[in-house]
């Protein structure tokens, strides 16, 4: 397949830099990341602000979350989620969290807080998006406004992409397995710790004894896949665990090698493929920030941030998908309050 | 695995490209080594410079109030709607980039190392997804300005070139392109042209014969437009560095420069680029991600185990304010640091952990 092309430097951007350093403005006060820029969204992103919570897991941030029902429903980026949860709410409380409920097709959960005071998020109805529209999304108070830019493309489906793991293959000496040649650096691979003149015996316990076989394993799973790899390292066999990266675009031939995140500008979240439809825009969002509300310029919330997906996009779930899921789970939360009402008392949900 | 290919790169060429090109000004006089056999499309009357189409009212203020906002959002769709339609997915036999038609007959702009030199058939996807066969025009490699034309005859839609020499600091623009490059197999339909806003932080008066923005790029947008907020093609996508407001493009004004090489075919400045390739220095590195932090450069990822920054005791969530005593106040100003600084020499660094400031000792490498 012909391949993408875009030439990466490092040197002359530093220099094109340094003789504007001289100049009045400093970059970070021109870009469209600058704060001064991101002041003149803090109206525009108020009301989303309002419901934007931030979610932790073992005390480490992983995620934002938006409040979809006052009576403690968070809706968040699913895949992010490990351990214990807690919920940093904006007046500074941290609540233990439980998932409720899960869609893995859009990469969405629905956690439970013990609190009955919250703002939820208020929808746009079917909104019109075009390309160029300007989008912002928010973020906790010490960082009302995390990310501004513009829809990118007209809504559309993100497919499955292979996973990659980063090596160059060749036969195995005596056809057991399959011998890595050369390990990329800065790939999946070389994170793995895994070496040139390793056999990768197994995937997750499966035997692959050739190129193609394994191949076609590994591409099969999606990026952000933890497997195991069963390896004979000069004679002795050990287990490897690896989680799988996603492919790039491939850059002009010229025989150096970078590290992919050099290319992609920053870390780029586990899961950012295999959506039925996303809002694509170019924010420049950090994984952690996924999980809340994108706003247009009338504060109108157009969809849930699921993705920081590469150097040049990020994605969001359109309203009209996340609705119905939220509808589901809030409506199952509220019954038990509706009988009880209905049985006269006042009582809320257990 | 196919893997490997992708992650080649040919930086070093760029990188040496870059740091010659103000000492060897005069390069671009050398004479002409067009091909011996010339395509057909060039012996026919070459393409006519076009009008240019200075920019009425440029912007580089930041909107300040929703009305504002509402104006610049009104012209960056403009924008998009009137470059879409004209911006292309060019394949060639062995690369993929994008390119922007310039005049109605169908003369493309796009970046000279996506078409690698005159003579050849290669293909164009318009935004309306018809796949046309073109011809390789000119194409300078130092400046990295590359034309083509669509072969058949007709009506194509086109966007005015304008001028890259009036663009200022903080400019608003929008880029067009297609980033990772066109895969009708990806998805139904295939995805069209992607669009991303930005300003210019470095204009091309720098005398480096590049503009900078912060307009996302990656690799398949090469030789993709760039737009003022009027629709004039102001440059095309050429090169990116480390962090997302690193992004260069070929000021416009250069394709005019050259214009007549360009529209007769001539393949120039190859063999230098390759000779200075051989001689390309290496900035210094310690392997880690970074971006802006209100109080210096925050540490995002520490990389891969081994390199200078995990050596150092480098921790995500680190904010290094201080490298090899100046102060550092960006993403950037590290960047920028470390290109002056000598691999393999143990330099200070002074760091904010949770709050607490602590002196490291850093030892950066030659990049790999």
């Amino acid at each position: 397949m012909p391949k993408p092309t875009l030439r990466i430097l490092g040197i002359l951007a530093a220099i094109t830099l340094s003789t504007s350093l001289a100049c009045a403005q400093t970059t970070k006060e021109i870009t469209k990341s600058a704060d001064g820029l991101k002041g003149s969204f803090t109206t525009v992103v108020s009301a989303a602000a309002e419901s934007t919570v931030q979610v932790k897991c073992s005390n480490s941030t992983v995620a934002l979350g938006t409040v979809v029902d006052a009576k403690g429903l968070i809706i968040t980026k699913a895949s992010e989620l490990t351990g214990d949860i807690t919920v940093k709410l904006r007046d500074g409380r941290i609540l233990p969290a439980r998932i409720v409920d899960t869609r893995n097709d859009l990469d969405l959960a629905i956690l439970k807080v013990d609190a009955s005071d919250l703002k939820p998020i208020t929808w746009a109805d079917a909104p019109k998006i075009d390309v160029g529209e300007w989008v912002a999304a928010p973020g906790m108070p010490d960082r009302p406004v995390v990310a501004v830019g513009i829809v990118s493309t007209p809504r559309r489906v993100i497919p499955p992409i292979p996973g990659v793991l980063g090596v160059s293959l060749a036969d195995s000496d005596d056809g057991k397995g399959v011998k890595i040649a050369e390990v990329i650096p800065g790939s999946a691979a070389e994170k793995a710790r895994l070496k040139a003149n390793d056999v990768i015996l197994k995937i997750d316990g499966k035997e692959a004894n050739t190129r193609a076989e394994l191949s076609a394993m590994i591409h099969k799973c999606e990026p952000g896949t933890l497997v195991t790899l069963t390896v004979d390292r000069d004679g002795r066999e050990i287990e490897i665990k690896a989680t799988l990266a996603a492919t790039f675009g491939d850059p002009t031939g010229g025989g150096r090698v970078v590290d992919p995140e050099v290319i992609l500008g920053g870390p780029v979240s586990k899961r950012a493929s295999n959506f039925p439809a996303v809002i694509q825009h170019d924010t420049v969002l950090r994984i952690t920030e996924c999980g809340g509300p994108l706003v247009d310029l009338e504060g109108k919330v157009l969809g849930i941030n699921i993705a920081r997906a590469g150097r040049t996009e990020s994605y969001a779930i359109p309203a009209d998908l996340v609705k119905p899921f939220v509808d589901k789970i809030s409506a199952a939360a509220t019954q038990p309050a509706a009988k009880a009402v209905s049985a006269g008392t006042k009582a809320g949900p257990q | 695995m196919s893997s490997l290919k992708r992650y080649t790169v040919a930086a070093v060429s760029s990188v040496a490209l870059g740091l010659l090109l103000t000492m060897t000004a005069g390069a671009a006089d050398t004479p002409s080594t067009a091909p011996a056999t010339r395509p057909a499309v060039a012996r026919a009357a070459p393409p006519a410079a076009p009008t240019v189409v200075p920019t009425a009212k440029p912007r580089v203020d930041t909107p300040s109030t929703l009305d504002d906002l509402k104006a610049l959002q009104k012209q960056v769709e403009e924008v998009v709607k009137k470059g879409l339609p004209a911006t292309v997915a060019i394949i060639t036999s062995d690369g993929q980039g994008s390119g922007i038609i310039i005049s109605k007959d169908g003369v493309i702009l796009t970046a000279a190392h996506v078409i690698e030199k005159p003579g050849l058939t290669v293909t164009v996807v318009l935004a309306d997804g018809r796949h046309l066969s073109a011809k390789t025009l000119g194409t300078d490699h130092d400046a990295d300005t590359g034309m083509l034309k669509i072969t058949k005859a007709g009506d194509y839609p086109y966007c005015d070139v304008g001028q890259s020499g009036p663009l200022k600091r903080g400019e608003w623009v929008v880029a067009l392109g297609h980033p990772g490059g066109y895969n009708p197999q990806s998805t139904t339909p295939p995805r069209p042209p992607v669009a991303r806003l930005g300003r210019v932080i470095s204009p091309s008066a720098t005398g480096l014969n590049q503009l900078d923005t912060d307009c996302t790029l990656i690799m398949g947008d090469s030789g993709g437009p760039l737009f003022d907020l009027e629709g004039h093609v102001v440059g095309i996508h050429s090169k990116i560095s480390i962090g997302t407001q690193l992004n260069m493009h070929v000021p416009v004004d250069l394709f005019l420069k050259s214009w007549q090489r360009l529209a007769r075919g001539d393949d120039w400045n190859g063999t230098q680029v390759a000779v200075r390739g051989a001689q390309a220095p290496k900035p210094a590195w310690l392997g880690i991600s970074v971006e802006d932090d209100d109080n210096g450069c925050k540490v995002t990822d520490i990389g891969i185990a081994g390199n200078p920054g995990e050596k150092a005791g480098l921790k995500p969530g680190d904010v290094i304010t201080k490298f090899n005593a100046r102060d550092v106040g960006s993403a950037s100003e590290l960047l920028n640091l470390l290109t002056t600084s000598r691999p393999n020499r143990e330099v200070a660094m002074d760091v904010l952990r949770d709050g607490e400031k602590m002196t490291l000792k850093i030892t950066p490498v030659q990049h790999p």
